[in-house]
């Protein structure tokens, strides 16, 4: 009776009613299924005894390996490089953008946030276009190497710089929102006191600018440890392995008899990933300052001539020159012709678009990551009820439990799928892997915080007594949940599905490791092309998946409305 | 020594008029206090003075100094203030003593900034607390805090917007207490912008209260309370209320006036016509006859020892009236009231043509 008491107090106390317990089980179940037993299985494999049994054999083995600490290394120093390089851009085009007063500043924070919506598979192969000895851009200025030279992107520093552009935005969003919370009062206070500008600048700005600065560095750094495309289009040819691309390597070479030895490989990435995670959590306690609110500091300086045209050409250097040379690359009817305007045509694209792989390659994304978008919704919506309005220990679990996925890089998610998910399933005896179910579960466990982190900040911050109202009316829990909480959750749970959407369309991490022949998706096809070395048709591809995503956005901006629309990544 | 003088000051945002005609002029080591209702343009006031804000039309001199006029202004660095802001404006990086010392950066070389720091946190009593951050302190020391940054560097003029608005009751007692002795102690001349009377009153040796964008009147604390120059003013002041008259005859700072059926003389300057008879509550009493007016109890409340009594006159206006009374006596109660001074204004005074409210207080 006691022991049932206490069970029963983990999905929540005595005021929890019955069909919510039930609920909460369900999302338990879910939750175990596509998170907690495909992570599980990898920390067991991890820690699995060496093939005599020794005491976590395959963890000593892998961990003495050579190719490990090489690629261990590579991660470290390209991801710190990286950072260096994410939080100067980042960093320097936020106090321009944010201090000095110019024409077009919302056109410029549009541009510098492109690197964060273009995928970085598209980003990798737009710089090795706009860098190789066919560039149609440097070629004509006679800037562009030899042909028989190699393409410079293909090595340590190539990685790194694109690395570090495609994270700018991670910082520059950080310290742009700093700089939106600096009070006028602070430095109007300081002007009144006749501190010169320069020292404003330096002692009084620049200072509230420092926790974010180091909190964006430090979740650019997660990702930069994080990243599949770029060290695939890059290193892999270049010969710099990376932990994640030597994951990918491993069990593409080997199969699944190496699954010790990568699980050991992941869990160093978790690692890192994680440990810079969490110092980010402690530098934001430690070192916040907390800010009285005010009238909002507006620029009044105006820019000098030569601020603005610097500014501008960074931005042109990272944002527009490498989709333009992947564009007029994509214009060039073969392979090793350079681009002329008289040779410019369609050919390509007439080409990819009548390649089955491709085709099928845009339905697969298009509906893997539709259905990823739904199924998050639909369970986002009633997790974060419970979480919010009916919290218990099983739920508080849960919430965490959901969030890992999103936290660790990407290839370990993929990994921990085909760990759990290769063996054939108990009753139904059939293995997912080689079937598009497994990609569908791996987006359902990566992507569910995308939606849920919004709708349990809106579950929080909206009004508890608008579901005691309809309690109190006596309506029940699954018409309350459809009627009352979904809607007052609306715009942030359509926002967190959008970004589901264009996410999972754009990404190459999870199914490089889990794909199979008919079950190819874009990020898959866009590698695969430029691996066979068709680099035409691969920035053909690239091109039209950036045009579907562009289109995907216009499409839900039209459709949210102002209110929901607002709450899109991309207006950040 | 003339401290600031305002000639013509206006201002528009977006086309709508904030400030328009401020005439202005203060003696060095005054304390004034600009008083009004939200959106008079008080804050848009000091952020001219202060060079935050350029003027439209018009020119000031602070301390003989022209710094702003046509095609001249001089920028708030080198205007040599101090100034309270409303958030405090604290720098929330740098430390109490931090923030003082910062202040004088430009002024003082290091040792010497040392020394006044300390010297001005001793001044503020808040030597104990020199290495604390700001947001480790409370209201009223934060306040403190920001006191001493703006009058360590020794300014001329000290500007305070609002410097009481976020403290409570009893705090707001002892820093007013505190801006009498700083004031007092360092012979700066001290503008407060407030929106309560009863501030500026504590403090103020002038006080230019403001209406709709202009200054309505400015004097000394008991001119506005004895001779209010707008209907405005005299409701402003000192809980003050206003009843329609008609001024009978007008002779040597006297009016002859009636006031429903009865006919009286008090103090005023306004010429025979409509007009205003400006009222406080100890300007009333109990008639023990008809008096000069009859009036309905409404409510009554018993504050510092007596019956403070609202009534209704009946044929005067809608104006409710309060005096002090011995007794309770019980709403619904007819009585009469004497009315044994009382200031006239003209019925040309009132209210000036009001500008539209502007979202800058």
């Amino acid at each position: 009776m006691a022991a049932e008491l206490r069970i029963g107090r983990i999905l929540g106390d005595r005021r929890t009613g019955g069909g919510e317990r039930m609920l909460a089980l369900v999302l338990c179940l879910y939750v175990a299924v596509v998170t907690i037993w495909p992570l599980g299985q990898l920390l067991l494999t991890a820690f699995r005894p060496g093939p005599e049994g020794e005491l976590l054999g395959t963890l000593r083995d892998t961990l003495a390996a050579r190719a490990t600490g090489r690629a261990f290394w590579n991660t470290l120093s390209l991801s710190l490089i990286s950072v260096a390089i994410s939080t100067g851009l980042g960093v320097a085009l936020a106090l321009a953008v944010g201090l000095l007063k110019m024409p077009l500043r919302a056109t410029l924070s549009f541009l510098i946030l492109m690197p964060l919506v273009i995928p970085s598979q598209t980003l990798a192969l737009s710089w090795i276009e706009l860098m190789g000895a066919q560039s149609p851009i440097l070629r004509p200025l006679g800037l562009a190497p030899s042909p028989g030279a190699g393409n410079p992107m293909y090595s340590r520093a190539g990685i790194a710089l694109v690395m570090g552009i495609e994270h700018m935005p991670l910082v520059f969003i950080a310290v742009r929102a700093a700089l939106r919370g600096l009070p006028a009062d602070l430095v109007e206070a300081a002007r009144i006191a006749a501190i010169p500008p320069r020292r404003i600048l330096a002692r009084v700005i620049l200072p509230l600018t420092y926790p974010s600065a180091l909190a964006g560095a430090l979740l650019a750094f997660t990702a930069a440890v994080g990243n599949f495309g770029i060290p695939a289009l890059l290193g892999i040819p270049g010969r710099v392995p990376m932990l994640t691309t030597l994951i990918y390597q491993r069990l593409n070479g080997f199969g699944p008899s190496v699954a010790g030895q990568v699980a050991v490989l992941a869990l160093i990435l978790t690692l890192m990933a994680v440990a810079a995670l969490l110092l980010r959590s402690a530098a934001m306690r430690r070192l916040r300052v907390p800010v009285e609110t005010g009238r909002p500091f507006h620029p009044t300086r105006p820019a000098p001539l030569w601020a603005q045209g610097l500014i501008w050409a960074v931005v042109l250097m990272i944002a527009i020159l490498p989709l333009a040379a992947l564009v007029m690359t994509s214009f060039v009817p073969a392979i090793g012709v350079p681009f002329s305007l008289d040779i410019a045509s369609f050919e390509q694209y007439r080409r990819v678009l009548a390649n089955a792989a491709v085709v099928r390659g845009f339905q697969n994304s298009l509906v893997l990551s539709a259905l990823a978008a739904a199924i998050c919704l639909i369970v986002a919506l009633p997790l974060a009820y419970l979480a919010t309005r009916r919290p218990s220990p099983a739920m508080a679990a849960l919430d965490l439990a959901a969030e890992a996925p999103w936290v660790v890089p990407g290839t370990v998610v993929a990994l921990a799928m085909i760990l759990a998910f290769l063996p054939p399933l108990p009753l139904i005896g059939m293995s997912l892997y080689g079937t598009g179910a497994i990609i569908l579960i791996a987006y359902l466990a990566r992507f569910l915080p995308l939606v849920l982190r919004p709708v349990a900040a809106a579950a929080a911050a909206g009004d508890p007594a608008q579901d005691e109202a309809a309690r109190i009316a006596g309506i029940g829990l699954f018409r309350r949940l459809a009627r009352i909480f979904a809607p007052s959750v609306a715009p942030a749970a359509l926002a967190g599905a959008v970004l589901i959407l264009m996410t999972a369309m754009n990404e190459l991490t999870l199914s490089a490791l889990l794909w199979s022949s008919g079950r190819e998706t874009i990020g898959v096809m866009v590698f695969s092309l430029q691996y066979e070395g068709n680099s035409t048709a691969a920035a053909a591809v690239s091109v039209l998946s950036t045009l579907l995503l562009i289109g995907l956005c216009a499409l839900a901006e039209a459709l949210l409305g102002r209110r929901a629309a607002a709450a899109l990544p991309w207006r950040a | 020594m003339t401290q600031i003088r305002a000639l013509g000051l206006g201002k528009s945002f977006g086309g709508n008029p904030v400030l328009s005609g401020i005439d202005l002029t203060l003696p060095g080591g005054a304390f004034l206090a600009l008083l009004g209702p939200s959106g008079c343009g008080k804050t848009t006031l000091l952020r001219l003075i202060a060079g935050f804000e350029l003027a439209d039309t018009g020119t000031l001199h602070l301390g003989g100094r022209a710094v702003a006029g046509p095609g001249l202004h001089v920028p708030p660095e080198q205007r040599g203030l101090g100034m309270v802001f409303q958030s405090y404006a604290l720098w929330p990086n740098m430390t109490v003593a931090g923030n003082v010392e910062f202040a004088l950066q430009t002024r003082l070389p290091a040792s010497a900034r040392r020394a006044r720091t300390a010297e001005m946190l001793q001044a503020v009593g808040l030597a104990h607390l020199a290495d604390r951050r700001p947001h480790e302190l409370s209201g009223g020391q934060r306040q403190r805090v920001a006191l001493a940054r703006a009058l360590a560097p020794s300014p001329q003029l000290l500007l305070l917007d609002e410097p009481l608005a976020n403290l409570d009751a009893h705090l707001r007692h002892r820093m007013l207490a505190e801006f009498r002795r700083l004031h007092a102690a360092t012979g700066t001349t001290f503008i407060l912008v407030t929106h309560d009377q009863d501030e500026a009153m504590a403090v103020a040796s002038h006080i230019a209260v403001m209406d709709g964008g202009r200054i309505a009147q400015m004097g000394s604390p008991e001119t506005l309370y004895r001779r209010p120059a707008t209907p405005m003013v005299a409701r402003f002041i000192g809980h003050g209320a206003t009843l329609p008259v008609e001024v009978l005859a007008h002779q040597s700072d006297r009016c002859r006036i009636r006031l429903g059926h009865a006919q009286l003389e008090l103090p005023g300057s306004a010429a025979p016509g409509p007009g205003w008879l400006c009222l406080h509550r100890e300007d009333l009493r109990l008639a023990h006859g008809a008096g000069h007016l009859r009036a309905e109890i409404l409510s009554r409340s018993f504050q510092n020892g007596a019956w403070l009594t609202h009534v209704l006159p009946r044929d005067a206006g809608l104006d409710v009236l309060s005096l002090c009374l011995p007794e309770p006596l019980a709403p619904g109660a007819e009585i009469g009231i004497d009315i044994a001074q009382g200031w006239i204004i003209g019925g040309n005074a009132a209210a000036p043509a009001r500008l539209p409210e502007a979202a800058h207080a």
